[in-house]
C-alpha cells in the first residue's frame, strides 16, 4: 500500500461515548472521506469571461457561499473567483481539462491537503457548535461556509439538512487534532465512526 | 430526624423523594426540590459561617443569587468547590458541605478575636500597617492574610468534570423567566422569532412562584407553568433553567453559564457538569428583576435577619419557616406579604413600619388578619450572638432622626425590607447608562447602548399588571422588526393588590451611647463605620471609597450593599445620590467556575498540532520531537542512551560521511500561478526572476517594507506561468499573507495567483556524498547525474508508480536533493528511502543535526534572521539587485543600514577548542569591562562540529568582516560563563561551495 490517509491512525471505527440506548439518529456518525480528487480553480483577473460561461461536470460555479452538486462532483464557492472542486468518483483533472484552461484559470491541486471529516445524525450541528462560532440557524444544505473549530482552520460542506450531514475540512497536518476535537465534542451524544 | 422548621403541606419540594445529606459532618436530610439553605433551615441550622474579616457568626439572609454571605465549601462526587452559595446549590443525595472561614469549627472559631479587636481593624487598616519591619511582609504578613483570605479552598486535584462551551445565535435573548421575561419570550416566540429563555433559578417564574396574584384567573404560578410548557413545545424556542446569563459584552454577545449537573450526585460519563454559552442575540430583553434591599440596623448581620421576601420564598416554595417569632421591618408595604404568609401558617408576626401609617389594601388585609402592626417603629439592633433572641425596637420621630424610648422584644428572627433594587448589573455591562429614580430610591437603566431593553422590576416598574402589557408589547414589537410578522398576543387580565408609597427610610440612627455594628456589606464586613472613616480621610469618589473600604466587591458585586452605600455617602457629603454616582458593574454576576470558563479538557489538544505524513513512523523509530510553531518535529533520533549531544552529532556526522534523511514537509511550500507570476517574484524578492528557466531553482531573499529580512527559501519554475515557492517552517503563513497583501492591495493589476500547498507534498531531504547513488536506486529511469540534474536543477520522476519532485537543493551544504511526493504517498517515499538507504549507510536526522549541518556551513536561518537583519548583516548582499526595484529597496538606503562598521555574520571558535558557546552570549572585548560592557555583537547559533571536532558558532559582530583574526570573549550571564573566543569565517566547512556542485 503506498498510499496513506490523513486519519488514518486516529479514525477507530466503532461506537464511542453517550451511544447506549440510543437510536441511530440520535448519536452522530462519523467517518473519514479519503481518496478525493481536491482542486482549487481561481478565475485570473484578466479573464473578462462571465464565469456563468462556464461549466464543470456540467455544473455552474456558485455564487457566493453556495455550492452546485450532481451525483459526482461538488463545487464550493470559497472566495471571491475562487472554488474548490471535489469528486470522489470521477477524474476532475480530465472533467476539468475539458473545460477550463490553465490562461484562464489558475488551477492547482490540493487533493492531498485536506482531511476531511463527514457528520452526520441530528445532533451533529449541536457538536459542531462547541468549537465553531458561526450561526448555524441560518445555514441550508448546499452551503458552504470557512470558519474555526476549536482555533483549527475549517471549511463546512452542508451536505444535507435531513438529517443534518456536515463535511469539515481542514488542512491535512491538523486533521488529527481537529478529529480529536469533534470527536471528544461528540462523546456528549455519543458516535459510530466507520 | 424532625424537621422542626418544616411546614406541612405547602411548597414546591417533592415530599415524595427524601435526600440526606451532611453539614459539618452532622447528617440531615431534606427534600427533592429543596435548596441546601432550606433544607438546613428547615434542620434549625441558621449558622453556617463565619464573616470575611471579623468571623462574626453568619446566617442566611436570602434566598438566591443575593445571598451575600451563606457560602460553603461543596464536596460532590469526589470533587469539592469553594464558594457555593448555599442559597443556590439545589440538595441532592450525599450532599456534602462545610462552613468556610472558621477554625477550627463555625460554633467556636479562633478568628472571631478580630470581631473584639475591630477597633484595630477599620476599613483600610491593610493599607497602613504590615508595613514594618520590612522582611516580615513576605515571611510572615503576606502568608498569614493569604491563608486568612477568601471563603474556601480549591481543590489542588485534577478536576474530573466535563465542562463545554457552546456559540448560540438568536433573535431574542432573554434574560430571567419573571413576569416580564415570560411575556416577552411567548409574545416574541408566538410571532416567529427564535428565542432563547434563560432562567437562573431550577424553577422557572421568578416572582409569580411566590405573589399573592391571579393572570386570567390562574394564580401568578399556574400561569407561569402554562405558559413555560406551551414555549418548550415550541421548535423556535430554547428554554432553559439553571441558566445564568452573567456577562454582557460588545455586538450582543452575552456569555451564559448553564450548571447541568450541578444539582446531581454525579455527572453521567461524558455529560458536562457546566455548559458556557456564548450567545449572540439580535435583541436582548433584560428582565433579571429586582432585589429587596435591608434597612441598616445594630447587628444587623446576626443569624436569623433575612430579608423578608426570602423569608416569604422559604414558606412559599420550600415550606420552611426562617423562624417562629418574626419580627417583620419594613418600609414598604411588600414585607406584608410575608406577614401574612406566616399568619397563614400560624405564626404570629410582629410588623414594625417606619411609616407613619399606611392604609392600603395589603395592609388592611393583614390588619382583618390580626396581626400587630406597629407604625414609626424600627428596629434597633438584634440582640443575640450566633442567632437572633430579641431585638430592641422603638418609635422613630417623623424625621427619623430620633428615637424615642427603647423596648426589648423577644423574637427569633427579623425580616427586613428597604424596597427594591432594579438588578441593572446587566444593563449596565452593556453599556448602557442608569439613571436615578427617585420615587424608587433606586438607578435604573437609561439610555440603551446595544439592542437590548430592561423590562418589569428590573426597571423600576413593580405593579404586575404594568409589567405584562409593556413586556407583550415589547416582545411583539421587537420580533415584528426581525420577523415582518404581525402575529400579537392578547394581554392576560391581572388581580394584584395595590401598594401605597414606601418610606425613603433606609438606616436606623444609633442609639446614643450605643456603638452597634450597622452593616452595609455583609460578605465584606464594611460597615457604616468604615464608609464614613474613608469619607474622613478624604475618599471622595465613589470608586476611590469602594476599593478603600471594599465595598460592594467580589462575588456579591453589591447585591445588597451598593444602594445603602450611595445613601450613606450621599448624607455625609450632603448630595443627592445620583450625583455620588455608583461603580462599575462588572461580569460574572455571580461567580463562574473556572472549569467553565476553560472548556474542555482536551491535554495536549490545547493548541492544534500539524503533523507530516511521516509522523507515526519517526514515533515509531524513537524520534525525540520538537515544536515548530505548532508543527512536531523530529528533533532527533535517540539510539540507545544518547542524549541529544551524542545523537544530533551521530546524525551530523553520517550526512557528512554517508547520506542522511530529513523529514522537511514542514517548509512553507507556495503555488505561484498567473501571466504575471514571474513579475511579481521580481518585485518580492531581492534578486532577479525574470529570466530563471524552467526548471530550474534560484535562492531567494524577501524583505519587509523596512529592509529587514523577511524570509528566504528557494523557489523553483515548474512552468511557464507556475512556480513553487518554499519558505521556512516559522514564516509559511506570515509570506502567504505578505504575498495576498500585495496582491491585492498594493499589485492588483498583477494576475497572479497563491495558494499553499504545503500540505499537499511530503518532503524528504536526502543528503551527503552518497545521496545521488541513493537518489539512482530510488529513481531508476532517471538520470540524476551532475550533467541530468545539476545543482538547483528540478525533474519531475516516478518513485516506484508514485509521481515525485526531486530539487537539487541543500540546506546542509553537502551534495543534496529534496524530494517532494503526495502527501498520501508521504510515508511510502520515506519508507523506501529508509530501505534503499541502508546499503549507503543512511540514518534519519532531526533538526539538531540539521542545525549542526546548515551552521558549520555559514548558512543562515531563523536566529539570524530575526527580524533585526538586513542582508548586508547576513552574508545576504551579493543577492540584493541593484537594477530592479522590489519590496524593501528603498529603506536599504537608510543611513544606518550604510554604517561602515556595521554587524556582520561571522564564525566563533572558543580558543580551547573544548568549551560550546552558550546561543545568546554577548561578544566583549574586556571580559572584566566596567558595566554596562560594550557588546560588539551576540552568539546567534551554537553547534558542535563535526568536520572540526570542536564548538562552533555563528554570531553578528559589529564590524565583522574586519574582526576576523580577533581575540573575543563570548560572556553569558545567564549560564555564568566567559569563554575567550576566535573569530572566523562565517563558512567553516567548505567555504568554496563545492560539495553542493559535486
Amino acid at each position: 500500500m503506498t498510499s496513506i490517509s490523513p486519519l488514518n491512525s486516529v479514525h477507530l471505527v466503532g461506537d464511542h461515548g453517550n451511544f447506549k440506548n440510543k437510536n441511530s439518529d440520535e448519536i452522530i456518525n462519523i467517518k473519514e472521506l479519503k481518496s478525493f480528487k481536491i482542486f482549487q480553480i481561481v478565475k485570473f483577473k484578466k479573464n473578462k469571461k462571465n464565469i456563468n460561461d462556464y461549466k464543470l461536470s456540467g455544473l455552474d460555479f456558485p455564487d457566493k457561499l453556495r455550492v452546485s452538486e450532481n451525483k459526482d462532483v461538488r463545487i464550493l464557492w470559497i472566495g471571491p473567483n475562487n472554488w474548490l472542486a471535489l469528486s470522489a468518483t470521477v477524474s476532475l483533472s480530465e472533467e476539468i481539462a475539458k473545460s477550463l484552461s490553465n490562461d484562464e484559470f489558475a488551477i492547482t491541486d490540493l487533493s492531498h491537503s485536506k482531511a476531511i471529516i463527514e457528520l452526520s445524525g441530528k445532533n451533529v450541528k449541536e457538536v459542531l457548535k462547541k468549537g465553531c462560532p458561526i450561526n448555524f440557524n441560518d445555514i441550508n444544505k448546499n452551503e458552504v461556509v470557512n470558519s474555526i473549530f476549536n482555533g483549527i482552520a475549517v471549511t463546512l460542506d452542508f451536505i444535507n439538512d435531513q438529517p443534518d450531514k456536515i463535511r469539515v475540512m481542514c488542512l491535512r497536518s491538523f486533521g488529527e487534532s481537529l478529529y480529536h476535537s469533534v470527536t471528544d465534542a461528540a462523546l456528549e451524544f455519543g458516535y459510530k465512526a466507520f | 430526624m424532625v424537621q422542626n422548621y418544616r411546614l406541612d403541606k405547602i411548597g414546591l419540594v417533592n415530599r415524595e423523594k427524601k435526600l440526606s445529606f451532611k453539614f459539618n459532618g452532622k447528617k440531615y436530610f431534606g427534600y427533592d426540590g429543596d435548596t441546601l439553605a432550606s433544607a438546613l433551615i428547615a434542620n434549625g441550622v441558621h449558622l453556617v459561617g463565619r464573616s470575611f474579616k471579623y468571623h462574626r457568626p453568619r446566617g442566611f439572609f436570602g434566598a438566591g443569587v443575593d445571598e451575600p454571605y451563606a457560602i460553603v465549601q461543596l464536596y460532590r462526587n469526589g470533587e469539592t468547590e469553594p464558594n457555593v452559595r448555599a442559597t443556590e446549590q439545589e440538595l441532592f443525595e450525599g450532599l456534602e458541605a462545610k462552613s468556610v472561614n472558621c477554625w477550627p469549627s463555625v460554633n467556636f472559631d479562633i478568628g472571631a478575636i478580630n470581631n473584639f479587636l475591630n477597633i484595630f481593624l477599620p476599613a483600610g487598616f491593610y493599607y497602613k500597617t504590615f508595613m514594618w519591619p520590612r522582611s516580615f511582609w513576605y515571611r510572615i504578613y503576606e502568608p498569614f492574610i493569604r491563608k486568612a483570605a477568601g471563603f474556601g479552598v480549591a481543590s489542588k486535584e485534577h478536576d474530573k468534570e466535563r465542562y463545554e462551551h457552546k456559540y448560540e445565535y438568536c433573535d431574542l435573548l432573554i434574560a430571567g423567566s419573571g413576569p416580564s421575561g415570560l411575556a416577552s419570550a411567548y409574545a416574541a416566540a408566538k410571532n416567529g422569532a427564535r428565542v432563547i429563555l434563560a432562567e437562573d433559578k431550577p424553577r422557572f417564574g421568578g416572582s409569580l412562584l411566590t405573589s399573592d396574584v391571579s393572570i386570567n384567573n390562574q394564580s401568578g404560578k399556574e400561569w407561569a407553568d402554562n405558559i413555560i410548557t406551551e414555549l418548550k413545545g415550541m421548535t423556535n424556542v430554547t428554554v432553559k433553567n439553571r441558566a445564568q446569563i452573567f456577562g454582557y459584552y460588545d455586538h450582543n454577545m452575552l456569555v451564559m453559564s448553564e450548571r447541568v449537573t450541578d444539582h446531581l450526585p454525579k455527572s453521567e460519563e461524558f455529560t458536562p457538569k457546566q455548559r458556557l454559552w456564548y450567545i449572540r442575540a439580535k435583541q436582548v430583553v433584560i428582565s433579571s428583576g429586582s432585589i429587596e434591599r435591608p434597612i441598616v440596623f445594630g447587628n444587623n448581620d446576626t443569624p436569623g435577619v433575612v430579608l423578608a421576601s426570602a423569608a416569604k420564598e422559604y414558606m412559599k416554595v420550600y415550606g420552611v419557616l426562617v423562624g417562629k417569632k418574626p419580627v417583620v421591618f419594613t418600609n414598604n408595604d411588600s414585607a406584608y406579604e410575608t406577614a401574612i404568609e406566616f399568619k397563614k401558617n400560624n405564626i404570629n408576626p410582629i410588623v414594625l413600619d417606619s411609616r407613619k401609617d399606611s392604609n392600603s389594601e395589603i395592609i388592611k388585609e393583614a390588619k382583618s388578619l390580626g396581626i400587630d402592626i406597629k407604625f414609626s417603629h424600627v428596629v434597633v439592633a438584634a440582640k443575640g450572638y450566633k442567632k437572633v433572641k430579641s431585638c430592641d425596637i422603638a418609635e422613630i420621630s417623623e424625621d427619623k432622626q430620633n428615637l424615642n424610648q427603647i423596648k426589648n422584644i423577644e423574637c427569633d428572627c427579623i425580616c427586613v425590607s428597604g424596597f427594591w433594587t432594579p438588578t441593572v448589573h446587566l444593563a449596565s455591562q452593556s453599556g448602557g447608562k442608569t439613571k436615578f429614580k427617585e420615587e424608587i430610591d433606586a438607578f435604573v437603566p437609561d439610555k440603551s447602548k446595544q439592542k437590548e431593553v430592561t423590562l418589569g422590576s428590573a426597571n423600576g416598574v413593580f405593579t404586575l399588571e404594568e409589567t405584562l402589557k409593556t413586556s407583550f408589547d415589547k416582545g411583539f414589537e421587537l420580533s415584528k422588526a426581525i420577523t415582518n410578522n404581525n402575529n400579537s398576543q392578547q394581554i392576560p387580565k391581572v388581580s394584584e393588590k395595590k401598594h401605597s408609597k414606601h418610606d425613603k427610610f433606609w438606616c436606623v440612627p444609633l442609639p446614643k451611647g450605643k456603638k452597634y455594628k450597622r452593616f452595609l456589606d455583609f460578605q465584606n464586613d464594611v460597615a457604616v463605620s468604615d464608609i464614613e472613616l474613608a469619607i474622613r480621610e478624604g475618599y471622595r469618589s465613589i470608586e476611590h471609597v469602594k476599593r478603600y473600604t471594599t465595598l460592594g466587591m467580589a462575588t456579591d458585586q453589591g447585591k445588597t450593599s451598593n444602594l445603602n452605600g450611595l445613601q450613606l455617602v450621599s448624607n455625609i457629603e450632603n448630595k443627592v445620590v445620583p450625583a455620588v454616582g455608583h461603580t462599575t458593574f462588572r461580569p460574572p454576576y455571580t461567580p463562574i467556575s473556572i472549569g467553565a470558563i476553560v472548556g474542555r479538557e482536551i491535554g495536549k489538544h490545547s493548541k492544534p498540532t500539524r503533523k507530516s505524513p511521516m509522523h507515526n513512523w519517526h514515533e515509531k523509530n524513537n524520534a525525540v520531537f520538537v515544536d515548530a510553531g505548532v508543527w512536531l518535529r523530529p528533533r532527533y533520533y535517540k539510539r540507545g542512551n544518547e542524549g541529544l549531544f551524542e545523537a544530533s552529532k551521530r546524525e551530523a556526522e553520517n550526512v557528512r560521511k554517508n547520506v542522511g534523511v530529513c523529514d522537511v514537509t514542514t517548509l512553507g511550500k507556495i503555488d505561484v500561478k498567473g501571466p504575471d507570476a514571474a513579475e511579481f517574484l521580481n518585485r518580492v524578492y531581492t534578486n532577479a526572476w525574470l529570466k530563471l528557466p524552467v526548471g530550474k531553482a534560484r535562492y531567494g531573499v524577501m524583505l519587509r517594507e523596512d529592509g529587514i529580512v523577511m524570509d528566504d527559501g528557494t523557489t523553483t519554475r515548474i512552468s511557464e506561468n507556475h512556480y513553487h515557492m518554499t519558505t521556512t517552517t516559522a514564516q509559511a503563513a506570515n509570506v502567504l499573507s505578505h504575498l495576498e497583501y500585495y496582491l491585492q492591495i498594493v499589485w492588483p493589476e498583477l494576475d497572479v495567483n497563491v495558494v499553499s500547498t504545503t500540505e499537499q507534498w511530503a518532503g524528504a531531504a536526502i543528503a551527503g556524498p552518497k545521496s545521488r547513488d541513493l537518489l539512482q536506486k530510488l529513481f531508476p529511469d532517471t538520470d540524476v547525474s551532475n550533467e541530468g540534474l545539476p545543482f538547483m536543477g528540478f525533474v519531475e520522476a516516478n518513485l516506484f508508480g508514485v509521481n515525485a519532485r526531486i530539487f537539487r537543493i541543500s540546506f546542509s551544504g553537502e551534495l543534496a536533493y529534496e524530494v517532494n511526493v503526495e502527501s498520501d504517498n508521504g510515508n511510502f517515499m520515506w519508507e523506501k528511502i529508509i530501505e534503499l538507504g541502508k546499503d549507503f549507510d543512511l540514518q534519519p536526522y532531526g533538526t539538531e543535526a540539521l542545525s549542526t549541518l546548515r551552521i558549520e556551513m555559514g548558512h543562515v536561518a531563523g536566529s539570524e534572521l530575526d527580524g533585526r537583519t538586513i542582508p548586508y548583516d547576513t552574508g545576504l548582499d551579493g543577492l540584493v539587485s541593484k537594477k530592479k526595484d522590489f519590496i524593501g529597496k528603498r529603506s536599504l538606503l537608510k543611513k544606518a543600514y550604510n554604517e561602515k562598521d556595521r554587524q556582520r555574520l561571522v564564525g566563533v571558535v572558543p580558543l580551547d577548542k573544548k568549551t560550546s558557546i552558550p546561543e545568546g552570549s554577548h561578544l566583549v572585548k574586556d571580559p572584566k569591562g566596567k558595566l554596562p560592557n560594550p557588546k560588539l555583537g551576540h552568539i546567534s547559533a551554537s553547534c558542535w562540529s563535526v568536520e572540526h571536532n570542536n564548538p562552533f558558532s555563528l554570531a553578528i559582530l559589529k564590524d565583522g568582516k574586519n574582526m576576523i583574526g580577533s581575540k573575543l570573549y563570548a560572556m553569558s550571564p545567564l549560564k555564568n560563563k566567559t569563554i575567550a573566543v576566535e573569530i572566523v569565517s562565517s563558512h567553516y566547512v567548505d567555504p568554496k561551495g563545492e560539495r553542493v556542485r559535486s
